[in-house]
């Protein structure tokens, strides 16, 4: 079927404007919807961010009050990881799954559209908590009692949007497995699955395992602050400690559902800008699934410092250590795949080449913290917070923009700015580094994290590390202007935009058209 | 409809037996490999014709008890 034809079949009988939106099952709108929404609220953790880094840029009080601080340290952490990372990473599922696999749209549009339109009331309300007595939740994004049970109706409100964002994700989930499993064109098996897919479809597992028990963890909080239940509360023969055992049973195959995306992205960008097949294709669909298995019997690593048998300390560090041995064999596959190619460094590769290089150093410092004593040293110092920025900040949110300038030309029919997606990728891997290298520095110094004041001694790096937040910060305008160029114009994108891509996307016209693959492809 | 004979029946439940013994076998490897994260491109095609994923998330889910009950038995080692 041609562009043209497709696009009028599309337009016309569906609402404009608005309702458009509003109603829409289409995968590739709903796509969209979510990659706006992520950066939205890109911009509005971010503008914290720049907060939170003024307020630390000396020392003393400066701008705000101590409790405002930790509400800021809080939503920040809250929002860039339930409301920035995981729903980009649904946005390009949504968008990338039909087109890779050759299915016409979702398993569940309707799901879809629910999935989607969650998510705007879970940010409504987590943003209006600012505007409660009392302002905002300040016990941290992990949530941890007695604080998550003092505070006031902020909590229960917040405890709501977790529910909500959880309730999204679950159906997303749901939509994302069954569209790959029953919906690939003729010929593509699961042994031809480009790598994006088979990482989401592991993610989605990990989903739908981890995200109710991050809903029982909060609505026991919900019972435990309004219907005389104790289950964490020490004075009613609860137990904190037990919320922290729950939280991080989630949390830690949450940190993976927030990097195997990312590992799927790179996955796809490296082969082409090296021009050469994937190297160990079926070792990173292994590498992939052991670390979703390995990454539940891990957890005990965020609670060293809490009290725990040296038996179970041992267990916790061996098994921690044992999960970075999969996550090597990717890095080495990755830079196999380069080797000896031809490789050509536009925008998509220069993010994916830093990925390589700085998420593996957020893995060092991760076997560096899993080193129980040397964790005891370091729990909640700055180290944790420079160890889990280069995984998150390097890691999965420079693959989420070398994945947007890689797929936006498919998206938009148009070439990004490649001089200013240049100057957004150095601006970027420059000021990331002065922003948290200094941070290892100030943690093996002993700054505790999470902390409005510091000692003095502490000036010059955080100084380094304020100046180069300010850069990074800016610098992300530089992304939104060229989305927004590439959005209304530009050079028209060829069908493969890649000369060495490879894979269904690449071989319908660009923009892809309104419906694809209504009739199969054939895959051979 | 044509009766299978005794001895038919006798030797398909041999193969079928056969065949649960060894893709159990199968998967343990696969899973055994995937802990690594490595595995050699022919085997893992002729893991993916020939493993159904019940199987791989069985062997997988048995394959991570082994290695708990592993790790637990070094650290009782370690602490002894
Ligand atoms: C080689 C792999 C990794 C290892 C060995 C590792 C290890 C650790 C350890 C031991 C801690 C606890 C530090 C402490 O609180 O004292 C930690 C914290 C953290 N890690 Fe990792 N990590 C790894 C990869 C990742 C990845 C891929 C992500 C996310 C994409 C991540 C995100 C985090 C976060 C967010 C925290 C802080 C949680 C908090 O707020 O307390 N880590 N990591
Ligand atoms: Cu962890």
């Amino acid at each position: 079927m041609d562009a043209t034809h497709a696009h009028d079949h599309g337009h016309d009988h569906h609402p404009s404007g608005l309702m458009r939106w509003i109603k829409t099952t289409n995968h590739k709108d709903i796509g969209t919807l979510y990659l706006w929404f992520a950066l939205i609220m890109f911009f509005v953790a971010g503008s914290m961010a720049m907060m939170i880094r003024a307020e630390l840029f000396e020392p003393g009080m400066q701008f705000m009050h101590p409790e405002f601080f930790n509400q800021l340290t809080t939503m920040h952490g809250l929002i860039m990881i339930f409301g920035v990372i995981m729903p980009a990473f649904t946005g390009f599922a949504n968008w990338q799954v039909p087109l890779m696999i050759g299915a016409p749209d979702m398993a569940f549009p309707r799901m879809n559209n629910w999935s989607f339109w969650l998510l705007p009331v879970a940010a409504i309300f987590l943003i209006g908590e600012f505007f409660l007595p009392g302002g905002a939740v300040a016990g941290g994004w992990t949530m941890y009692p007695p604080l998550f049970i003092q505070g006031g109706m902020s909590y229960d409100l917040n405890i709501f949007a977790v529910h909500i964002m959880g309730a999204s994700s679950i159906m997303g989930s749901i939509n994302i497995i069954t569209t790959i499993l029953n919906m690939r064109a003729p010929g593509m098996t699961m042994m031809k699955m480009p790598m994006f897919v088979w990482t989401w479809l592991i993610t989605a597992y990990l989903l739908i395992a981890t995200m109710p028990v991050l809903a029982g963890a909060v609505t026991m909080l919900l019972t435990d602050r309004h219907f005389g239940t104790h289950f964490f509360n020490a004075a009613g023969g609860g137990d904190p400690v037990m919320f922290q055992h729950i939280f991080w049973f989630f949390g830690h195959p949450e940190v993976y559902i927030l990097i195997l995306p990312a590992f799927g992205i790179i996955s796809q960008i490296i082969p082409t800008f090296a021009r050469k097949p994937l190297f160990g294709y079926a070792s990173m669909v292994y590498a992939t699934g052991s670390i979703a298995i390995l990454s539940f019997i891990v957890w005990g690593h965020h609670m060293f410092t809490v009290g725990m048998p040296a038996a179970g300390q041992l267990f916790f560090m061996y098994s921690t250590m044992l999960i970075a041995v999969p996550t090597g064999v990717k890095v080495f596959n990755w830079v196999a795949t380069m080797w000896k190619g031809s490789m050509t460094f536009e925008t998509p590769m220069l993010f994916a080449v830093a990925f390589v290089c700085l998420f593996t150093m957020g893995g060092f410092s991760g076997l560096v913290l899993a080193i129980t004593p040397v964790d005891i040293q370091l729990q909640d110092t700055y180290y944790v917070v420079a160890h889990f920025h280069y995984v998150l900040v390097s890691g999965a949110l420079f693959s989420i923009f070398a994945g947007a300038y890689y797929w936006l030309p498919k998206w938009t029919g148009h070439m990004y700015d490649e001089k200013l997606g240049k100057l957004h990728f150095w601006l970027s891997v420059i000021s990331m580094n002065i922003l948290f290298f200094p941070m290892h520095f100030l943690g093996l110094a002993g700054m505790p994290r999470r902390i409005p004041d510091y000692a003095l001694q502490f000036t010059q790096f955080n100084q380094i590390a304020s100046i180069g937040g300010f850069i990074f910060g800016a610098s992300q305008l530089i992304f939104l202007i060229v989305v927004l160029k590439a959005v209304r114009g530009g050079a028209k994108a060829t069908d493969k935009v890649w000369e060495g891509a490879e894979g269904l996307e690449w071989t319908l016209p660009s923009p892809a058209p309104y419906h694809t693959f209504e009739t199969a492809p054939m895959v051979k | 409809m044509h009766k299978p004979s005794q001895q038919t029946i006798r030797a398909h439940v041999v193969e079928d037996g056969q065949r649960k013994t060894l893709s159990g076998w199968r998967a343990a490897k696969t899973v055994f490999w995937s802990f690594l994260g490595i595995r050699r491109k022919s085997d893992y095609q002729s893991d993916v014709t020939h493993l159904k994923p019940v199987q791989v998330i069985v062997a997988g889910l048995i394959g991570a008890a082994l290695l708990v009950g592993a790790i637990l038995f070094l650290v009782y080692l370690v602490t002894k």
